[in-house]
């Protein structure tokens, strides 16, 4: 296996992504040899990042029951940071990257965990979705492996919690992962997303109460709110801990108002 | 902070507007001014910001530590945001290889850096009333310039890359157009055609001689409508339009609708030559 990452050629990308219909059989297939689908066209070129560690084709897992396909998304997301710890995020932007992953190194892991749907007028879209990369939002949320390097960048940028913690924390609930991930605003400012976490991973910890999509989403709307006419990431960390426990103490689920402490017996 | 021109505050803020008169503080100013300069070799960048301010109060403010300067950057792609406050009205930001790629935000302000209380000024717009005193809280914004806004690419090859983008249509058999109003300048032919276009690009061969025909008619006719649209903004929120710009700035070219078939050979690094001759450095 080589130690340094290989990326396929853009025509290759536009190739794989031209022909998915054609080659619906090897997205169905354990062994879609694309090689063969290549012939005689170099499709793929190395590049100058080094890959850490022996065993990055294992890294993601080499057996996927589906009970734990789900769960292990924090360990999944902190193998590949790992390995791939000498990537730049410019270089992470590169789409030629993650359709060379999706495609010939983590074939059995993408298809696991995205299973192609059971309706073939669905599947082509699945393909698309979860194999290729087209934009931000796509880079971040749906190509396979490309969100699990993304989601620990994010986390790898906050000094005072642990990488795997804020994983944990983070993905938690669906909900949760696409507000933070998702919104272009604060959750970008590792000021704020570091206090943000602090709360979150209480929560985690304790009820999970936090992590429930109504108040939760409830917080990021006052967040916007409170940043869209204070510049929140000159605020200091204490500063910014306080107000983020002012609007925990506002927010309510079932009638209740939260705790910050987040106290109590953890949701099961 | 995403910045409207019609944000209003509880407080008076030093923001930018066409007629002096209508700003918060009447006949002063807040401006700045930003170059982002690219190290493409070391993939490096600097962003110098040297802000005017105008406004008497806001400088005692800064004088007293109280406020500072703050510059806020913005790259979607690379999902940085990232805040620099400055005591001094001159300053640099630097970043590290790889955090900044594609469009980038650069949005400067006065920001207040403690609570003060009872805030007034004499240059306060009448509006808001005679002596008029305000409380301000720690991260207030009290004076914002108009957003900055562009592009860090690698390389001019790989720009050259970025700025195009295939689209197939199931009709017009043998002819093919551009579509300027995008991201991306498109290239726009019949199914077949673009699918020998995409497998052409492997073979260096026939990626020259693509290069000396489609893609040179492509950036022909993009130059050509840079050239006739000169000192409009229509074509300032594309992305292609950036990258052009750049480069035409790194190479000194100036930009006349007499001149863009040299310009476009000139900014592709002589595709024809290529073509028939070869590439002369290898």
């Amino acid at each position: 296996m080589s130690k340094h990452l290989v990326i396929l050629k853009k025509f290759a990308v536009d190739k794989l992504q031209d022909n998915i219909r054609a080659n619906m059989d090897r997205y169905e297939s354990p062994i879609p040899n694309w090689g063969e689908f290549f012939g005689e066209d170099e499709y793929y070129r190395k590049t100058k990042v080094e890959i850490h560690g022996d065993n990055f084709h294992t890294c993601l897992g080499e057996r996927f029951e589906s009970e734990n396909i789900l769960h292990d998304d924090p360990t999944r997301c902190v193998n590949i940071f790992i390995a791939l710890q000498n990537l730049t995020p410019k270089q992470a932007t590169d789409n030629r990257i993650w359709v060379y992953l999706t495609h010939f190194v983590f074939w059995d892991y993408v298809r696991a965990r995205w299973p192609l749907p059971k309706e073939k007028t669905k599947r082509e879209k699945a393909i698309r979705t979860h194999y290729f990369m087209n934009g931000v939002r796509n880079m971040i949320r749906d190509n396979a492996i490309s969100r699990l390097w993304w989601m620990a960048h994010v986390c790898n940028r906050l000094k005072r919690h642990e990488l795997r913690d804020s994983l944990n924390a983070l993905l938690l609930r669906e909900d949760v992962r696409s507000q933070v991930m998702e919104r272009a605003t604060f959750c970008r400012s590792e000021p704020i997303l570091d206090s943000l976490m602090k709360f979150m991973l209480r929560s985690f910890h304790g009820n999970q109460l936090l992590h429930e999509r109504k108040p939760f989403r409830e917080l990021c709307k006052v967040l916007n709110r409170e940043g869209g006419v204070r510049v929140l990431d000159s605020l200091p960390r204490a500063k910014l801990d306080r107000l983020m426990e002012g609007i925990i103490q506002e927010l309510e689920f079932k009638g209740r108002k939260l705790q910050p402490d987040f106290s109590g017996t953890p949701k099961a | 902070m995403k910045w409207f021109v019609n944000k209003t505050f509880p407080h008076p803020v030093l923001a930018w507007s066409s007629n002096p008169v209508d700003r918060d503080y009447v006949n002063r100013t807040f401006q700045t001014d930003c170059h982002l300069n690219v190290d493409t070799e070391r993939h490096k960048a600097e962003l110098e910001v040297s802000c005017m301010l105008s406004e008497e109060s806001l400088l005692s403010l800064i004088e007293n530590g109280k406020a500072r300067y703050a510059t806020e950057i913005h790259c979607m792609d690379t999902f940085l945001r990232y805040l620099h406050t400055s005591s001094k009205d001159n300053y640099s930001v630097k970043f590290e290889k790889g955090q900044l790629h594609g469009r980038v935000e650069i949005l400067s302000y006065v920001v207040c850096m403690e609570a003060i209380g009872q805030h007034a000024s004499e240059n306060f717009h009448a509006e808001f009333g005679k002596g008029a005193k305000f409380n301000l809280q720690h991260g207030d914004v009290l004076a914002v310039d108009e957003p900055y806004r562009c592009y860090v690419e690698p390389n001019a090859m790989q720009a050259i890359g970025t700025i195009f983008e295939l689209k197939k249509i199931d009709k017009d058999k043998g002819i093919f157009s551009i579509d300027l109003d995008n991201n991306k300048i498109q290239i726009i032919m019949y199914d077949d055609e673009a699918k020998s276009f995409n497998q052409l690009q492997n073979s260096r061969d026939k990626w020259s001689a693509l290069l000396a025909s489609i893609y040179l008619m492509a950036l022909c006719e993009a130059l050509r409508a840079i050239a006739e649209e000169k000192g409009s903004v229509r074509f300032s929120d594309y992305q292609w339009f950036h990258t052009i710009s750049h480069h035409l700035a790194n190479k000194k070219i100036g930009l006349e609708s007499d001149n863009v078939l040299e310009t476009a050979q000139k900014l592709l690094e002589y595709p024809v030559r290529m073509m028939l001759i070869g590439d002369d450095n290898e």
